[in-house]
């Protein structure tokens, strides 16, 4: 009998816990709710985003209540996490499309409740892209750490990991500098995809009409070995740059560290050929960070002036070039100057154009191409119909907003943002509207609150992706692991300089 | 006569146990402090998420988890020294326990061997330690050994349905505790042979085949782990390591000793005679123990400095550094941090009164990994020490040395942000209250440690306030690299460095460049020696550059004459000079191998 008043009293506890009741009676507080992170403050959010669970104070008691029309649900804190149960969220949101929902947040005091100022967030009808991906790292990327390249899915707040470099870094005799990065998704198909497994082993691991294969990508007279990757939308092609990146430490400025390329050229994978072309070599400048249109039909890239040779590093700057593309004849042709950073004395890169076609996003920073510890890097808009530049000023902070992600329907912009401390990168979202107006960035929830504060690794290269990876973790370490990459076959002439051309057509100077 | 001598049983056990806990206390209270108190240093537990989401990921999560939560609280050795040897002597008592139809006399010495072999296994971590390996890993060969001792007990008991249960027990735990799950299996196992064979094979097989199994499982389908690595979680230090070799050993005599024990008669009394067969093993065996726990100098100095470091006991970290007789770079780069935090005067960088010698640690480590951003942070070097111990704070394992060093440098970056980041995180461990106190009041004010804490003041003396890039992967190197006529220290500092690496000719092109930073007051002695060697050696610059005492310049000259006589093997005689520049360029070898030099910047 007293083991069934134990149940009883405790599946009571439990209920009362889940269907908590806000206080009728509270003083007012016109102080803003003391949350984190606080840019949940008035954001606008996806209508199939996780639940916006929040910190609050630990060492007090809270109820937090949530309302937005006909739905209105609470929730106790006594822990400093407010979580909101699942299904209740989703309803709440599909139920208040394109209007907003509202949070009244109350602090328990020795006087009765204390409500703070209630505030707002908008629900979007747009939707987001489920899943993102994106490494994890420490900040540093000096001595290849242990990395993984993660999935996480924005419905559920589930993340797993595609693939990790700690498969060898668990033995301490094999030190060897590995690294996992650069994992980029086929915007109109995303089981194709590809990233790097650097390394003894290493390879590019790329996953292609249901088949994983691990490719070397450093062929024919290549002095280095591609990097950063952009998917053909249609067809079996991928841009590459090939850069040969290098760092150094800064001794007092808050920047700490400085990414810098000491090489820079692009080259055109055929997958279904398993050969490489040159698109451009050039001896006097740098290219890189490869983006092709939505159509297909160009290449967008960074570049550097004449003289890529400026010491010190932090005078090479980069304006975003495009060069066109002939998709049947597989050729290249005239070279087009989008943005000209360089005028402006900045540096523009990570050239991101919309799926719709209408908006250009770049970072804008004081110098350079690789800017994740550049705190002057900027995430800005540029409208293609107009050459409108929009610089997004509510979206950026005083420190360094990055690297940025399209979502499929050009409304989410997701961008790795070190606003925080200046250290470590955490992904935020803001939504973009048809004119490009943006609305205030919120960070990436997590169904435990606290988990951004407590981790001690940043996102990199955050992408948005339409559908999971089609391979397990231990099929693509068993490719890792077992096979030996493919040689890629070398299809341009050989050390010879290629101004816009595949082997195939002459060069337009800008 | 046999009467008087023989004793109750049960008084021998507890005689034994008790024996047992002394002599293992006092063996690591004695000697094995610095290493339990680098066992916290070198463990993290955080109750956080992402934390436990990680631990609990890998093999033996939940082991790893419980051994971290207790290696926190070896901040205090003698708490590490009571664990240890609390854990050690209730696997002694559960397995005197076990053997309790056996002869007193063996069974004592069969109980006492695995707990011997552990610890002689736990001692032997090595090298280690500094690298990608958790200080829990020894708690939790301990504990592990107690959970596999204990359920293999619960299978001896007679009764089919709790040797069913336990079975059942050991296998649901696989994931949680590992290699010892299998293992609790295979001592029931032994323990069995002798009275039912049935029993002692299906123990055996189904502690194999899960074995294999569940690592197949854990390797392929849960984790991202390596089938051999997952098959000994969480002992998979590095297969080729001491530590891991002599725990294997130990677990295959947990193992053996009820197999063997089980051959032997039965006996309820002990007589003299026969005690001193199991007495003498017993001395014996603890002698080996001792013996065969990892005895190299350079190692535990480390271990002190290290410990000494973090209660910024910069005197005794002096003396210490200065009396060891296999010095490292790692010893001589904490004895000149030791030297900057104390404000010593420079000339005792080759005060350094021990003959140097090349001395290989043959570790795992990268080059310079132990000291690297300790010593980056004393020479003013934030971001660099920062950014190391971010990345090593990963690479080699999470723990709380590389937590508080990143703090550290946050504070004295003057990042608010940061540094409540990582004093948020620190807060998170249950160990660490105070000292997050102590440092959330210099968040915002790092004038106020500088002010309270003197040798922060000298750290920050060698801070380059003009910004400058550089990039290097050597103590020396990345001073060389840095060094900015701008700071006089460290400008210095680079002079010294090119002293240290004996790279006179280095010293002869930059002296000239770096003596207005001792323009109206004389350099320090060192400085002044080598400069004295190079007008010997025919260049007479630097002595035209920099103010040379006469006195000084003639003993140089005297001292020059009398090594040459004297040769290299005629050091002893040369006793006199020890501690100047002069007898440090003849006698004294050094680390140089990760030197490159670098330019002073006018």
């Amino acid at each position: 009998m007293k083991k069934t008043n134990i149940i009883i009293f405790l599946l009571a506890t439990l209920m009362s816990a889940c269907s908590v009741d806000a206080p009728k009676s509270f003083t007012e507080s016109s102080d803003a709710a003391p949350i984190q992170p606080n840019c949940y403050i008035g954001t606008t959010i996806p209508c199939n985003i996780l639940p916006m669970n929040f910190c609050v104070d630990a060492d007090k008691e809270f109820i937090v209540k949530v309302s937005g029309g006909k739905t209105e649900f609470s929730v106790a804190s006594d822990n400093g996490n407010v979580c909101f149960p699942i299904d209740k969220w989703k309803s709440l949101l599909s139920e208040n499309k394109d209007n907003d929902i509202t949070f009244e947040v109350y602090e328990k005091t020795n006087n009765g409740y204390l409500r703070y100022a209630p505030f707002n967030m908008t629900v979007s009808s747009d939707s987001i892209d489920e899943y993102v991906t994106y490494r994890m790292i420490e900040p540093s990327y000096q001595a290849s750490g242990e990395m993984s390249v993660n999935q996480y899915n924005l419905s559920t707040g589930e993340e797993c990991i595609i693939a990790s470099d700690h498969y060898t870094h668990s033995q301490p005799g094999y030190r060897t500098q590995r690294c996992v990065n650069c994992h980029f998704v086929q915007r109109h198909n995303s089981q194709n995809r590809s990233f790097y497994y650097r390394g003894e082993k290493g390879g590019m691991i790329l996953s292609y009409n249901g088949t994983v294969r691990k490719i070397d990508t450093k062929t024919g007279d290549m002095p280095f070995s591609t990097s950063i990757t952009s998917w053909h939308p249609t067809l079996p092609l991928i841009a590459f740059s090939m850069d040969n990146f290098k760092q150094s430490f800064h001794s007092s400025t808050t920047n700490k560290i400085e990414t810098f390329n000491l090489h820079g050229d692009l080259v055109l994978y055929d997958i279904e050929k398993n050969e490489i072309t040159n698109i451009i070599r050039t001896e006097n400048r740098f290219e890189s960070f490869p983006e092709w249109t939505p159509d297909g039909k160009h290449l967008y890239f960074v570049c550097t002036d004449d003289d890529k040779n400026k010491l010190p590093f932090d005078s090479v700057k980069y304006d975003i070039l495009r060069i066109a593309f002939d998709a049947d004849s597989r050729s290249w042709g005239k070279i087009d100057t989008v943005y000209a950073a360089t005028k402006l004395d900045s540096s523009a890169t990570i050239p991101k154009i919309s799926p719709d076609g209408k908006f250009l996003a770049i970072t804008r920073a004081e110098y350079g191409m690789q800017v994740p510890t550049e705190h002057s890097a900027d995430v800005c808009l540029i409208n293609l119909a107009t050459s409108e530049f929009l610089p997004l000023k509510n979206v950026n902070s005083p420190l360094c907003d990055s690297y940025h992600s399209w979502s499929t329907n050009s409304r989410w912009l997701l961008i790795a943002s070190k606003r925080e401390d200046g250290s470590y990168a955490r992904n935020y979202i803001t939504h973009i509207d048809e004119n490009g107006n943006a609305t205030k960035p919120f960070r990436m929830p997590r169904l435990n609150p606290r988990h951004d504060a407590d981790l001690l690794k940043s996102y990199n290269v955050p992408e948005f992706a339409q559908t999971p990876a089609p391979f397990s973790t231990a099929e693509y370490m068993e490719v890792v692991a077992k096979h030996d990459a493919e040689k890629a076959k070398f299809g341009s002439p050989m050390n010879k300089q290629v101004d816009g051309k595949s082997g195939a057509s002459n060069i337009h100077h800008r | 006569m046999k009467d008087t001598l023989t004793f109750k049983m049960k008084t021998l056990e507890y005689a034994s146990i008790a024996l047992l806990f002394i002599v293992l206390f006092t063996i690591s209270i004695v000697s094995k402090q610095d290493f339990l108190y680098a066992l916290h240093d070198y463990t993290l537990y955080l109750d956080s998420d992402p934390f436990r989401t990680i631990i609990l990921s890998y093999g033996a999560g939940c082991l790893s988890m419980v051994s971290r939560f207790i290696t926190q609280f070896f901040i205090s050795p003698v708490f590490g020294a009571f664990t240890v040897s609390a854990t050690l002597t209730a696997i002694f008592a559960i397995l005197l326990k076990s053997f309790s139809k056996q002869g007193n006399a063996k069974k004592i010495v069969f109980a006492a061997i695995p707990p011997l072999a552990l610890f002689v296994a736990a001692c032997n971590l090595e090298y280690l330690i500094f690298d990608k390996v958790d200080g829990s890993v020894v708690m939790s060969l301990l504990l592990g050994s107690l959970i596999a001792v204990l359920l293999a007990w619960w299978m001896q008991v007679e009764n089919k349905i709790s040797l069913y249960l336990a079975i059942v027990v050991a296998e649901f735990s696989y994931f949680a505790i590992g290699i010892f799950s299998p293992l609790s299996m295979l001592i029931g196992a032994s323990s069995y042979v002798k009275k039912d064979n049935k029993i002692a094979m299906m123990l055996a097989g189904i502690g194999l085949a899960s074995w294999f199994g569940f690592n197949y499982l854990t390797s392929n389908l849960l984790h991202y782990e390596v089938y051999s690595i997952a098959l000994f979680a969480p002992l998979y230090v590095s297969h080729s390591s001491t530590f891991f070799f002599h725990s294997l050993i130990a677990l295959a005599l947990l193992i053996v000793c009820p197999l063997v024990a089980s051959k032997c008669g039965e006996e309820t009394e002990l007589s003299a005679k026969r005690l001193i067969v199991p007495g003498i093993a017993f001395v014996l065996a603890i002698v080996v123990a001792k013996l065969c726990c990892y005895n190299d100098e350079s190692f535990h100095k480390i271990l002190r400095l290290q410990r000494l470091e973090n209660e910024e006991k910069w005197g005794e970290m002096i003396s210490e550094a200065r009396n060891t007789t296999h010095p490292t770079s790692d010893i001589y780069a904490y004895y000149v941090e030791a030297l900057i935090a104390n404000g010593e005067n420079v000339d005792q960088m080759f005060n350094f009164p021990v003959e140097w010698e090349g001395y290989s640690t043959s570790n795992f480590c990268m080059p310079h990994m132990i000291h690297y951003e300790d010593f980056a942070f004393a020479t003013g070097n934030y971001c660099m020490s920062l950014f190391h111990a971010m990345e090593y704070y990963q690479l080699t394992g999470e723990n709380f040395r590389r937590l508080k060093r990143m703090m550290r440098c946050a504070v004295m970056m003057e990042e608010p942000e940061l540094t409540e980041k990582y004093l948020n995180v620190l807060e998170t461990s249950t160990v660490y209250s105070d000292y997050v106190k102590e440092w959330r009041k210099y968040k915002n004010n790092k004038q106020q440690l500088l002010a309270d804490k003197e040798a922060y003041k000298n750290f920050d003396s060698y801070f380059e306030k003009k910004d400058d890039w550089f990039h290097a992967y050597s103590a020396a190197d990345f001073i060389a690299e840095r060094s900015n006529i701008s700071n006089p220290k460290i400008a210095e500092a680079r002079i010294l460095t090119e002293l240290y690496a004996k790279d006179l000719e280095s010293f002869a092109r930059d002296i000239p460049v770096a003596a207005q930073i001792y323009r109206g007051h004389v350099p320090p002695k060192c400085i002044q020696e080598a400069a004295c060697l190079c007008a010997i050696m025919g260049n007479t610059k630097p002595v035209q550059s920099i103010t040379v005492d006469r006195t000084l310049a003639k003993n140089v000259q005297k001292g020059v004459k009398e090594i040459q006589k004297a040769g290299k093997k005629g050091k002893n005689k040369m006793k006199k000079y020890e501690g100047s520049y002069l007898y440090y360029y003849f006698y004294k070898e050094t680390d140089t191998k990760n030197y490159k030099g670098g330019d002073l910047k006018k």
